[in-house]
This record gives C-alpha cells, structure tokens and sequence, in this order.
C-alpha cells in the first residue's frame, strides 16, 4: 500500500508542472481511472480539460484519442466500420478512434443520442459489437467526456440513465491567482506535454487496479456508506443514489484509500470522494447538494 | 400451537406447581388430575365441546365428592390446578398460552396460604422461572441451547424484579396480619399444651418435634436447669384429669419479687397455636402489651395465638410469691372423695408422725429418690388408681405421672399445690444462638405453698432422672443415632440442622414477622421520630420517582451508549476532548478530528496514537485490542497547547 502511495506522489508531481494549481481534481481523475472508471468534465473550454485527459495518458505511457463529437457524427465515426478489400475478398474492420486506452469525447452533448449511446455501450461493456462480430477494447480503457454547461442551444444533454454509468464528474473551475501567474509565465503546455516522460507502465496501472481490491470495507464504514444511501432517497432529494452508485462509491473509496496508503477505508475517504461521485446523479440544480448530504449524515 | 418447546416448558410448570400443592389436597384431587393431564397428553386432536363440559363436571364433581361443598376456601383452591389442566385443551393462540403462565403464578401464589416458611418460598422460585422461560420461548425464539438460554434470561428478569419486590415489601402498607389468616379458622392450627392434663397427654407431646416457640436472650442465657417456661397451671383434679378448675374472680395477683440477679431480658416467637397463651420463664417479671398476667402468674392473651408471635420478656429466675388468699388454699388442697386411697394413707400417716410441711416434702423426694423409680416416655398402662398404681405398682413415669403424685400426696398431707404445666429446656441454635424449645420439652411440676417462702417450684422429675432436666429429654433417649452423638459426623448433622433452623427462624423474623410495627419503627430510624403516615407516603412516592425517572436516564443513556466497547471508548475520548472545547461533529471523520484536536492539544501524539488504534479496531482487519484502546483513554487527560 505504501507503494501505490509513492507511485501516485510521483504521478501528482509530474503533473503539477503542467496542470498547475489542480491537484486534488487530478487526484480525483486517477482515483477514477484506477477504480475502472469514467470521468465526465463539466467546464468552460480553455480550463484544462484537454491537457487533463493527455497528462493521464502520457503519465501511464497509454494510447490517446480524442473525438470531437459533432451533431454529425456517426456510430460508425466512434467505433469502427468495415470496407470490402477487393485483394482478400472480404471485409476488413477499421477500428474506430474508441480503440485505445484512453479517450477524449469532447462536448458530447453536441452528438445525437445515437452517437452518444454508441460510445457510453463501449464504456460500459468494454468491447464493441460492430457488424454482428463482439471485438475487446484494449486494457486499461478510460473514457473522458467533457460537456459545456452554458450552450446548450442545440446539444442532446445527457439523459440520467447515461450520467449514471460515468463513476465521476469534475468540473476543473478557473485556476486561482498564483496558479495562473505561473500558468502565464510558464512555457507553452503542448510542448510541455510532450516532453513529458511516462512515470509508470500500464502493467503498473493494472496492478494498481487490482490492489483497490483488497483494501478493507470494515462492517462500520458499509453502515455508513449505507446511511448515505438511505438519505439521497427520502423525498427531499429529487432522485436517490442506485445500488449501482454506491458500488462505484464504495470502490473508489477503495482507491483513495489505497492512493493514500492505508490497507482499509474510512469515512474521510468517502466523504473525500463524495461530491465527485454523487452530484452528477442526484439531479439537483444544488452545486453543494453533496456536502449538505455529508453534513446531514453522522458517522456511526 | 405449532411450536412444542414452550408448551413442555409450560407443562412442566404446571405439573411442579401442582405437586407443591398435592400433599394437602384430598387424593381423589391428584387422581383426577393425574387423569386429565393423561388425556391431554393422549389427545391430539381438540375434542368437541361436549366431552368439554363432560371433563369440567368430572374436575367439579371430583371437587364436591372430597370436600362436600364448593363454595369455600379449599375448594376454590383445588379447582384452579383442575381448571389449568383442562385450559390446555384451549391452547391455540397466544392469548391462551398467557393465560395459562397467569394461571400457573395464581397457582404459585395460592400455594402461600398454607406455607409461608422460607423453603416453602424457594421451592416455588423454579415454577415461575419455568413459567418465565416459557413465555421467553414463546416470544423470542432464542438461539439453541434454547431452554437453557430462556432459563437464564428468565432468572435475570426475576433478579431484576428483586429490589422492586424489596421496596414494595418494605414500603408498601401492611395489612394488619396476613392476608390468608383472614380466611383461617383458629382450630386449624397447630397443637400444643393442652388446658388439661391427665399424666399420659405429655408423653403424646414429647414424639412431636414441632417447635413451639424460639427464645433469643439478650445478654447471657441462664443455665438450662432454670428455663421453666411457664404455662397453664391446674388446681382441679378429678382423681384422673387435672384441669384449671374455676378461678375466683377476685383472686388478686400475688406480689412478686425477685431475690436474686436482675431479670433475665429475652425475646419470643411463638408459633400459632388455638390457646391465649404466652410462655414465660418461671416467674415473669413484666407483662407484654396484650397480654394479662392471671392469679397463678399465667400469661394470657384476648385472642388466640393465630399467627406467629413477637413478645419481649423479664423473667425473675430466683423470686418470692406471695401466699394465697383462703379461696386459693382451699382450691390448692381439693382432692377428689373417695380416690387415691393408698397415697392419701400414706401422706396421712406422715401428718400423723408430726413431720413439717417441709420434712413431708422432703420425704416424698426421697421416696421418689430412694425407691426404684423410673422415668419412662412409654409407661405400663394404667390399671385402677392412677397415683396408687405409680407409687405402689409400676413405679415408672413420666413427668406428669410424677406431679400429679407429688400434689395429691402434698394436699393429702394438708399441703396447699398446684401443677404447673409448660416446657423445661431448649435446645441451642450455635448457628443463631437463639434457643428452641420443642413440644417434645413439653414438662410438668408442682408448686408447693410454703407459709414463709410463698408458692416454691419442687420438680419430682428432676429427683427421678436428674438428666432429664439437666440435658434435656434428649439426653434420656437411647442412642439411635448410627454414629453415635459425639461423632463429628454427628457434629456436622446438628450443626447443618441448625443452620436450617436459624434460616427458617430468621425468614419468620423479617419477612413473616414483618409487620405494622416493625415497618413503622424501620420508617422512625429512617425518618426519625416525627416520622408520620404522611413521611411514609412521601418516601414511597419519593422511591417511585427515583426509580422511575433512573429508568428513564438509563432508557436515555442505553441509546447513546454503543454496545460496542470500541466506539464506547472512542466516544469517552471524543467527550474528554469536548470537555476542553475540542468539539467533534458528527460528520467528522476520526482522521479530521484527530488532526483538528492535534493541532489544539498538548497531546498530539497520544491522540494520534489512539486514533490509529481506534481506526484500526473499528475500519481495518478488526485485529487490535478493545481493551488497550479503553486503557489509552482512561489515562488521557487533554491540556489545550
């Protein structure tokens, strides 16, 4: 467990030198991508979302793809389509941009919900069915989708069915006066990003992920967790939280606590995670419904 | 019914409360008990309504055929046992399996208006766990080994009840006597002394080894040589049968005196008995309240004696009595015309001889001493003169046998005496030194009236067989016992049975004995003297509050309190630190608090410290000992920085 703590140390600094002044967001990020999840960033454009989602692939040595979702874009501009090679006589299957570690769906709201449906499948089964035949996306897939919240003339929001399956929802905000000065003094963050060298394999990724599982859930904290439940679905919330949320909660749970070096979960490291991971689903217009939930609720 | 356990349980409630009751209900009861819990067993199917009434007329039947009637005491109480059984054929619901555990504690309670001793009191201690431990498995199905478990859970709830039942006993108002004395028909009670005395009647006493009376003496016990309790006295004889004859009504009370030590002070319980009699040791010095002292110094009370008796006593041991009034001389020389032929000769011919009163008395000692008479408990049976056959025929005894000798050849020598009955002796309690006189002490004497010393006590029995007064009747037994008496194990087998005794005598003292006085004099040393009616109401309704408004903490408490001792030693924790303004919110996790509370206190460490090992215990692999964390807080005590 200390290990995984160091390796994140090592990741958070790396980082730091390009994504200045974000440090618990990207924390949040890599919780997310070790619990097997999806991260949707709800921001301005300009605030880092690009060079966000870079930094975690090029940090892991991982494939990176962006798509930039458009009310023209096919299924097929997602996943792949087949052309009939006239040498071999056959159809021959051309990946889609969703084939690599970890993709960037930028303003996916501006997709059709075909379109949209097309990648949040590829999320949740982790293969893609195209023409009959079922193909594997590589190990480890992460998906980052952004949305803008203040355009929304002409976009195809996200129903709640489809926010639920995104473990978490950031938004990265504007960064404070010292972050920007060194932001603005600083060199240009392409080139930084390039220079960037990778500070562990994907096989370390994988192995972290495997690690998550074996940090202790203790009777107590499930209590708690449950409590937590139990409130967002009394009548003063809109929407309470599914069983598949608190899964999700619980798990990345497991990894702040492993990113902090501690073989079992506490209800700091829910709490920490909470407003990432339950804002998006509880379908309330209040930004802090989540610390309201964790003031609400005692620990046991 | 589907569940069998609590219905066995209950069962077996029923049948131990019923064999408390047993020994006094007529056999027929037990048969037809035995027969209808047979036919509840037997029947497995619920019989129709007719059998229903058919099995009701048999219990009534039975109860009318062994009593002769129905509406009373005895037969109220057989029927409840009869009517439990055939409740069984009811039991379907809940509601009938609760009526028959009430029943079963009706059972119990009736069982207290025939015994009220302490042993009586424990053996009816596992009917109402079995009853107890039935509802527990009724109710809350416990894990196996159930009964065991509902056997355990309901013992605690009975010892829970124990200090209610201690407050309300003690504080609650007494009712003048027992409650089931209101009922009770005096000739029930148990025999004693009887008002007459032929010289058989004592011996029938001295096979019974029921306990008329304990005697506590405050200070040192006299020797027993000197314990002649005293009780009825006869002047009447009819050659036969001596008896108290008719007292004169102005026969005035005799002056006493005592000659030697200041009064001997003791305390008796007297048993229930049909007669107004107190007993007291030769001569009583004082009167107990209720009681009235009679011309022959007997104690006696209005009523008779129906509950067991508290009284405090002076006794004179050395004394002088007055001499009597013509009306008594002339009571105190009557003999029958025409009896004792053979003894009235003899004392007349001594008269003729010119000897004393005194000498004459002295002489019949010394005949009774020189001559072989023998003391025995089972004499040859009488033939022809009752007197003449002892002095000039069998010459073997009892005490009775000898007083009446003793009077009717004083009187026929012109010597005024009268026979005093009552009991001689005691047996020592070691365990609570107290003294237990038998009706097997049960004694007779004589007193002769001297014209210088007064009414002066000449015992036959104790110039016939000295032991007899000086050991006890006891010590005129033959050894039957397998050991021998002076064996230790004979030693330990006295001694178990005296603290049997002193248990039971102890249980009559403060739980029967508890009554008016005794509550009143507990609330005077508790309230002192101004202690009224009213202080005992407010004490009661003070008690009532206390204990009502400690439950109510203890609700409160129970719910803020975690079972758990972890949590429990985290939250004393929590509130130490709260006591110096480090407050925690309910939200807060541990790992905040600890750093928040750190940074204020002096502490840092320690609270760090108890943090990791309370994380651990409570979020970790459970591995961590509960009991160093409840250390490590008790030995905490915060300073702000």
């Amino acid at each position: 467990m200390p290990a995984a703590e160091q390796q994140v140390a090592r990741i958070v600094a790396e980082a730091n030198r390009v994504l200045v002044g974000k440090e618990h967001q990207l924390r949040l990020a890599l919780a997310c991508m070790i619990a097997h999840g999806h991260l949707l960033i709800e921001d301005l454009p300009g605030v880092g979302k690009t060079v966000l989602a870079h930094l975690l692939a090029r940090l892991f040595g991982l494939q990176f793809r962006r798509i930039q979702f458009t009310s023209d874009l096919l299924p097929a501009d997602v996943l792949g389509y087949s052309v009939y090679n006239r040498d071999r006589d056959a159809f021959t299957f051309h990946a889609g941009p969703v084939f690599t570690n970890v993709v960037l769906a930028d303003e996916v709201n501006r997709a059709t919900p075909k379109a949209q449906s097309a990648l949040l499948e590829a999320m949740e089964e982790r293969q893609v069915t195209v023409e009959g035949e079922t193909r594997a996306l590589p190990k480890p897939f992460f998906v980052i989708a952004t949305q803008n919240p203040f355009s929304q003339i002409g976009t195809f929001p996200l129903p709640e069915s489809q926010l639920d399956r995104f473990m978490m929802r950031l938004t990265l905000g504007y960064p404070d006066r010292e972050a920007e000065r060194t932001l603005l003094q600083g060199q240009d963050r392409r080139k930084l990003l390039q220079e960037l060298q990778p500070v562990l394999t994907p096989e370390q990724l994988l192995q972290l992920q495997r690690s998550a599982h074996q940090v202790t859930t203790s009777p107590a904290l499930l209590d708690y967790l449950q409590r937590l439940l139990d409130r967002t679905r009394s009548p003063e919330y809109p929407v309470g939280l599914s069983p598949r949320a608190g899964l999700g909660i619980l798990h990345c749970a497991r990894v702040w606590a492993l990113m902090h070096g501690r073989a079992m979960v506490l209800p700091e490291d829910l709490q920490a995670i909470l407003p990432g991971t339950v804002s998006h689903r509880l379908a309330s217009a209040d930004h802090h419904i989540a610390e309201r939930l964790i003031q609400e609720v005692p620990i046991p | 019914m589907t569940e069998r356990l609590p219905v066995y349980c209950l069962a077996a409630a029923i049948l131990w409360g019923y064999a408390l009751h047993a020994p006094r209900l007529p056999i027929w009861i037990s048969v037809v008990f035995v027969a209808l819990c047979l036919l509840q067993w037997g029947m497995r199917r619920r019989p129709n309504r007719l059998i229903g009434y058919c099995l009701l007329g048999v219990a009534v039947g039975s109860i009318y055929g062994s009593y002769g009637y129905l509406f009373g005491r005895e037969p109220g109480l057989a029927l409840v046992p009869l009517l439990t059984v055939l409740k069984f054929r009811e039991l379907r619901s809940h509601r009938d399996f609760q009526v028959l555990v009430m029943l079963g504690l009706f059972m119990v309670a009736t069982h207290f208006i025939h015994a009220q001793g302490l042993y009586a009191a424990l053996l009816t201690l596992p009917v109402i766990l079995l009853l107890l431990a039935a509802s527990v498995l009724l109710h809350g199905a416990p894990e196996p080994p159930r009964v065991r478990r509902a056997l355990l859970l309901s013992a605690r709830m009975w010892l829970a009840a124990v200090p209610f039942m201690i407050v309300g006993f003690v504080l609650f108002p007494r009712l003048p006597g027992p409650l089931w004395s209101i009922f009770q028909d005096p000739s029930t009670a148990t025999t004693g002394l009887s008002n007459t005395m032929t010289p058989g009647s004592i011996s029938q006493l001295s096979q019974s080894d029921a306990i008329a009376f304990r005697v506590k003496f405050h200070g040192n016990a006299p020797d027993p040589q000197q314990l002649y309790w005293r009780g009825p006295v006869f002047w009447y004889t009819n050659g036969n049968t001596w008896s108290a004859g008719r007292a004169s009504p102005r026969a005035a009370i005799p002056q006493l005196r005592g000659t030697g030590a200041p009064p001997l002070i003791y305390t008796v319980t007297l048993e229930p008995s049909p007669h107004r009699r107190l007993f007291a040791i030769d001569i009583p010095a004082q009167v107990p309240e209720g009681a009235t002292l009679s011309a022959d110094l007997q104690l006696l009370t209005t009523r008779p004696i129906q509950q067991r008796t508290r009284y405090q006593l002076g006794s004179y041991t050395q004394y002088h009595i007055s001499g009597a009034g013509p009306r008594e001389l002339q009571r105190a020389l009557q003999l029958p015309p025409g009896k004792h032929p053979g003894a009235v000769a003899l004392a007349r011919s001594w008269r003729a001889a010119g000897l004393s009163p005194r000498a004459i008395i002295e002489r019949v000692l010394r005949l009774l001493r020189e001559e072989d008479f023998t003391y025995t408990l089972s004499p040859q049976s009488t033939r022809g003169d009752s007197v003449d056959f002892l002095l000039f025929e069998s010459r073997e005894g009892f005490c009775g046998h000898y007083a009446a000798a003793l009077a009717v050849l004083a009187r026929a020598a012109g010597i005024p005496a009268r026979i005093v009955t009552g009991y001689q002796g005691g047996t020592l309690n070691r365990v609570g030194n107290y003294y237990t006189i038998r009706q097997r002490d049960a004694h007779a004497w004589v007193e002769i009236l001297d014209a210088e010393r007064g009414w002066q006590r000449v015992d036959p029995t104790r110039v016939v067989a000295p032991e007899r007064v000086q050991q006890g009747l006891e010590g005129l037994m033959p050894d039957t016992t397998l050991l021998g008496r002076d064996s230790e194990v004979h030693n330990l087998w006295t001694l178990l049975q005296d603290s049997l005794d002193a248990a039971d005598n102890g249980w009559n003292q403060w739980v029967i004995g508890y009554d008016r006085d005794q509550q009143r004099q507990l609330l005077y040393s508790l309230g002192g003297q101004r202690a009224t009616p009213w202080t005992f109401a407010v004490v009661l309704a003070g008690l009532a509050a206390v204990l009502f408004l400690g439950y109510l903490a203890l609700l409160l408490h129970r719910q803020h309190r975690a079972t758990d001792p972890t949590l429990r030693a985290y939250r004393r924790f929590v509130g130490k630190l709260a006591r110096i303004g480090i407050h925690k919110h309910s939200a807060q996790g541990p790992l905040d608090f600890a750093r928040q509370a750190a940074a204020l206190c002096r502490q840092g460490s320690h609270i760090h410290a108890v943090t990791r090992l309370y994380i651990r215990i409570r979020y970790g692999d459970g591995q961590g000992s509960p009991m160093r964390l409840h250390r490590m807080v008790r030995g905490f005590s915060p300073r702000l920085r």
